[in-house]
């Protein structure tokens, strides 16, 4: 196990490595610098000075081993949008908001959409089904944008029983969670119906049916424990991809966190701040896939992360 | 009948505009619980009044920290300057020395605020280490630039403490709107222990900035909300009444208007006339109409073979019906624009529009009564035949996104029609929009300006032949001597005529740039809101003597 675990872990550091350099290159290969935005144009002693204070003013051959070199001492350096913010501290201080808003949708989601997927599975072809597919296929399709503008309406204007915007308390999350667990139910609600009719079909499900199993009990645990691997799968994508983050949704609620600073860093060419983000999605995505694989074990007791010897 | 309801709500935003400065004036009593909520639409980049370049920042600062003035507003709506961290100041004859008395003040922690403060602050901004990118602003100070540019020494720059309280500008050459500089952030004080102990965070969290203002920074929840308390050691404590003040940053224009209307915000901007009507509708709001200090111009590149010709140019500012853009495009949240300097900014102490009288694009409509010959007659100049429909003009844009597609098509139809030649449309991604203007790989582009300070050089001084934002390349030797003559006089009178001369060659003899529209500001307050102050410049929020009745 130990082996297997540093493997992964050496695994981990050369594609991170290999999606730094990526980034970092391609980052810079895109036209504009940070000082583009600005509605002005300087003077270029002005310039002169900014690229020096920020080191962009050395060959990119030279940014990047001392970019390499700093990451190394776990330094993400200084946003250049955001004078005086250190990346790091600016994602640690501001993640957490965003992994609870995500896992808070990640749960609603994967709870709720299994339930319903294995619900539609068992009334295939009645109406539970037609109402679980299609109210799925709404849930892939409305935007989460559209959803968020309208439960802000609904309950936070036309009547003013949750807070439309900010970070609080629980009352705060509930709409941003809703509105962004709604695609990741549907997706969940999908592939659970997908599996669980395929285990149905099973000859031990036949067995355990003949011998008089049936009820709450047997759904979950002879059919559902074995129609979730696929889910599992799904899992570890779906938590990476919801905890970084999403710019919509936190723009719309004015949340504090994370996930505005992937789009907007790279609207800002917020160099420190794309490369920041861009290592901490792929530590928390490579992470996600590992606790999948792990995971795997546990539920699935035939497959095995490692040869014994 | 839909004429009248627009008579109607004009009538009624009068009303209330009206019944808002006569509030202004009233003793206040207010309401037991002072606080208020306003909407901001994006985050400041950092409260360091060295290193801050967007307007967000400009409104924080503004109330946490006393610059030398404060820009507020006379009972008719003006801006008007008044002394603040400053009791007074006078002007040499030569109009060369500048001295500022200031006033006593203390900063949040109990410490003196000191004229070396002042000087440490702006020393520290022009110090090439810090990359500020607004030294411009302190270039009419004796040494500045050089200074800025890594040439010149700190001991030459023109910014002197006498002593504690007397603070002493020695200016390159005389500055008319000097004072108008003193209440932009750069003239706020900074306390050098604490930049020494934060480095480079100095400004970026609640409580690595000390304040000297009427507010201090309680918190600061980045792309969240800043949340200000009263500053009970300010000295005109007594003038504030607002114990809390709390900005929503809210980026999304949709919740934004959300909290408007639920009240969640006390005040907030309404950028289209779906949300005006919305907010008139409910009766709850005092409106504060007026304009941004914003111009929209076409500027065409002078150097392409095209636009060199003056002919053409004329003949497509001439063509453009700018009320028919504006209704289009802007419905009620621009009007068009017939010159260059925008409306409400000043020359002295008087409107530079009222004292100007002239309206320099409808002249030029007069006067090309027939853009299409004209256009056709540039052609023909220019060695490119006499078939309009044969030439291809190109409109350069940002984006594309649903705003400059809408306005880069609507322009495309409308010079098609009435030029009668052909137009592409090229678009270009927003980050490097600056870079594709900048080298002149344009024909022509529409763009925004908007003024730095309250006076006329703002705008005109960046059509000089140097010019760092004169990306159309167009010069002209009477209009850069004009305003090399407007710099170095303090007569009021004389300038007036420099710039009127100016923006009459800039947009009618040569038609360098075409104006378009000028922006309005539409500001919703609840009712209970009063002394809340829109400024043209300065804080534009200003909310010192704000105070709720009735809340």
């Amino acid at each position: 196990m130990l082996s297997y675990m540093l493997k992964r872990l050496a695994y981990m550091a050369v594609t991170l490595w290999v999606v730094i350099t990526i980034t970092f290159f391609l980052m810079h290969a895109i036209p504009g610098d940070p000082l583009s935005g600005l509605a002005r144009e300087l003077p270029a002693h002005t310039k002169a000075n900014y690229y020096a204070k920020y080191g962009l003013d050395k060959s990119l051959g030279e940014q990047y081993f001392i970019y390499i070199n700093n990451l190394l001492h776990g330094d993400l350096g200084e946003s250049l949008k955001y004078p005086g913010r250190d990346v790091k501290g600016e994602i640690l201080k501001y993640a957490p908001a965003t992994a609870r808003l995500g896992l808070q949708a990640v749960s609603i989601g994967f709870l709720l959409g299994s339930i319903l997927g294995l619900a539609a599975a068992f009334k295939r072809n009645r109406w539970p089904d037609y109402l679980v597919t299609g109210a799925a296929l709404l849930g892939v399709s409305v935007p989460s944008f559209v959803l968020a503008a309208l439960l802000q309406y609904i309950f936070a204007v036309r009547n003013s029983w949750l807070p439309a915007t900010g970070w609080g308390g629980f009352a705060f999350t509930i709409l941003p969670s809703i509105a962004l667990s709604t695609s990741v139910l549907a997706i969940f609600a999908r592939v659970m119906r997908a599996s669980a009719l395929d285990v149905i079909g099973q000859d031990y499900i036949m067995t355990a049916r003949a011998k008089g199993s049936g009820g709450l009990s047997f759904a979950f645990k002879h059919v559902a424990r074995n129609a979730v691997l696929p889910s599992v799968t799904l899992l570890g994508p779906q938590i990476a991809g919801i905890i970084t983050g999403s710019f919509v949704i936190e723009n719309i609620f004015a949340i504090p966190g994370i996930g505005s600073n992937f789009v907007t860093s790279v609207f800002n060419r917020d160099y420190t701040m794309i490369m920041g983000m861009t290592v901490f999605y792929a530590v928390v995505y490579m992470a996600a896939l590992l606790l999948v694989d792990i995971a795997y074990a546990v539920i699935d007791p035939r497959i095995r992360l490692y040869e014994p010897k | 009948m839909r004429k009248r309801m627009l008579a109607a709500v004009l009538a009624l935003s009068l009303l209330s505009t009206a019944a808002l400065t006569g509030c202004r004036t009233k003793a206040a009593e207010g309401d037991k619980e002072q606080y208020l909520n306003v909407a901001m639409n994006a985050e400041p980049g950092t409260l360091d009044p060295s290193r801050a370049t967007d307007t967000y920042s400009s409104i924080v600062i503004a109330e946490v920290e006393e610059a030398l003035t404060r820009c507020e507003q006379d009972d008719k709506g003006k801006d008007v300057i008044q002394p603040a961290g400053a009791e007074s100041w006078k002007v040499s004859d030569d109009g060369l020395t500048w001295t500022f008395k200031l006033r006593d003040n203390k900063w949040s922690d109990g410490q003196d605020v000191k004229a070396e403060d002042y000087v440490y602050s702006m020393m520290r901004t022009l110090d090439p280490e810090t990359a500020s990118s607004y030294t411009g602003m302190l270039n009419p100070i004796k040494g500045a630039e050089a200074y800025a540019s890594g040439e010149g020494k700190a001991e030459d720059v023109g910014i002197k403490a006498a002593d504690d309280k007397t603070l002493v500008f020695t200016l390159e050459s005389p500055c008319a709107y000097f004072l108008n500089l003193t209440y932009f952030r750069l003239f706020t004080p900074q306390r050098q222990d604490y930049v020494e102990k934060y480095g480079d965070t100095f400004g970026s969290e609640a409580d690595t900035i000390p304040s000297c203002g009427p507010f201090v920074i309680k918190s600061w929840t980045h792309k969240s909300e800043i949340v200000l308390e009263k500053n009970q050691n300010y000295w005109d404590a007594d003038s504030v009444k607002l114990s809390k003040v709390t900005y929503k940053i809210l980026e999304d224009e949709q919740a934004r208007m959300n909290e408007i209307l639920n009240g969640t915000v006390d005040i907030g901007t309404a950028e289209s006339k779906e949300w005006k009507d919305k907010f008139s509708g409910t009766g709850d709001f005092d409106v504060i109409s007026g304009y941004e200090p914003t111009t929209e111009c076409m500027i065409f590149n002078t150097k392409d073979k095209m636009f060199s010709s003056v002919k053409i140019r004329k003949a497509v500012s001439a063509a453009i019906d700018r009320e028919d853009y504006v209704e289009t495009l802007y419905p009620s949240t621009r009007t068009a624009a017939y010159s260059f300097c925008p409306p409400t900014l000043q020359i002295g102490t008087e409107e530079f529009r009222t004292a100007a009288g002239s309206e320099p694009v409808r002249q030029l409509i007069e006067e090309v009564t027939d853009p299409k010959a004209l256009f056709t007659e540039g052609i023909k100049e220019l060695g490119l035949g006499s078939d309009p429909a044969k030439i291809t003009l190109t409109i350069t844009a940002a984006g594309p996104n649903a705003k400059t597609k809408q306005i880069a098509e609507y322009n495309q139809q409308m010079f098609q029609e009435a030029l009668g030649c052909k137009v592409d449309i090229e678009y270009v991604d927003p980050a490097s929009m600056g870079k594709t203007i900048g080298t002149g790989d344009f024909q022509m582009v529409t763009a925004g300006w908007t003024g730095d300070y309250n006076d006329p050089m703002t705008e005109f001084d960046i059509w000089t032949s140097h010019g760092g934002l004169n990306f159309g390349r167009w010069s002209n030797e009477k209009y850069d001597q004009n305003i090399e003559a407007a710099s170095a006089t303090q007569d009021q009178a004389k300038r007036l005529g420099y710039f009127k001369e100016c923006e009459e060659i800039l947009i009618l003899k040569e038609a360098a740039i075409a104006p378009l529209s000028f922006k309005q500001r539409s500001q919703y307050e609840r009712k209970y809101v009063e002394g809340y102050m829109s400024t043209l410049f300065g804080s534009s929020m200003e909310l010192k003597y704000a105070y709720t009745l009735g809340r």
